[in-house]
């Protein structure tokens, strides 16, 4: 459950974002240099913005929509951040279009997906690749 | 009492009022700011009872805002709402002067816990 929502894990491999998905990203400097995301279908991210502000998704202003996913990204690096073994930073959340990650200049090393509310939401690790300092994690599910 | 909640996301703002009301503080005032400059002017303006700090926040973060009170006012009651919730940042909050610290996601049990003994 991650603030009032209820989860539930399923594969990542099936999940597929497409141009119809937002996304929350927070960005970590330090020790280890990467950026955590979390993201799903604007629909979904609606419908989560509309659940947390208890209001209907009519009344919902694109500004809250972008907050509360902002907010969702917040959260959630703060509890992958610990189990990075190193000292890192993160940055203020950024929210977007979804883009896939792998492609410019970061590499995934850790997926996970859940459905909520009936879609499925997506959250990955990535780190940086050019970082000469950054020790590398290992790949895999988180 | 009044409580000052201080934290650059509305929505973040909207669960933090909804749980204190959940944890049975409904009965105290509740003013908001968006970051820690605003936050130091309601601090001066209103003189809040208690404050919950996030931690990263534009303009001015919650260390930073913590810290310029502590220099003037060792008895105001402060504490995180913060998902930078590590051994390390908690001891930095202790060493500035912080009087708790609540880790995002948080729950009514959580308020209540650790905010009775301000609050009650």
């Amino acid at each position: 459950m991650l603030v009032g929502l209820d989860l539930a894990p399923c594969s990542p491999d099936g999940v597929a974002p497409n141009e119809s998905w937002m996304f929350g990203r927070v960005r970590v400097s330090g020790d280890w240099a990467g950026r955590i995301t979390v993201g799903c279908s604007e629909h979904l991210a609606r419908v989560i913005a509309a659940t947390l502000f208890c209001m209907e998704v009519s009344e919902l202003s694109p500004e809250e929509t972008i907050d509360a996913l902002g907010e969702l990204s917040n959260i959630t690096s703060g509890n992958i951040l610990p189990l990075v073994p190193v000292s890192a930073r993160a940055a203020l959340p950024e929210v977007g279009a979804w883009q896939e990650g792998g492609s410019d200049g970061y590499r995934v090393v850790g997926k996970a997906a859940f459905f909520c509310k009936g879609e499925p939401f997506l959250v990955s690790l990535e780190e940086l690749e050019e970082s000469e300092t950054s020790p590398s994690l290992h790949s895999g599910r988180f | 009492m009044l409580i000052l909640v201080v934290d650059d996301s509305k929505v973040m703002r909207m669960i933090v009022k909804r749980t204190l009301r959940q944890a049975g503080f409904g009965g105290h005032t509740v003013v908001e700011a968006e970051n820690g400059v605003e936050a130091l002017d309601r601090i001066g303006e209103k003189k809040p009872d208690l404050v919950l700090l996030d931690w990263d926040m534009p303009e001015m973060n919650g260390l930073d805002l913590l810290r310029a009170v502590r220099a003037e006012d060792k008895t105001l009651r402060m504490g995180f709402v913060t998902a930078r919730a590590t051994a390390e940042m908690r001891d930095i909050a202790r060493s500035a002067g912080a009087n708790f610290f609540i880790a995002k996601p948080f729950n009514a049990e959580i308020f209540d816990e650790v905010l009775a003994r301000f609050l009650r």
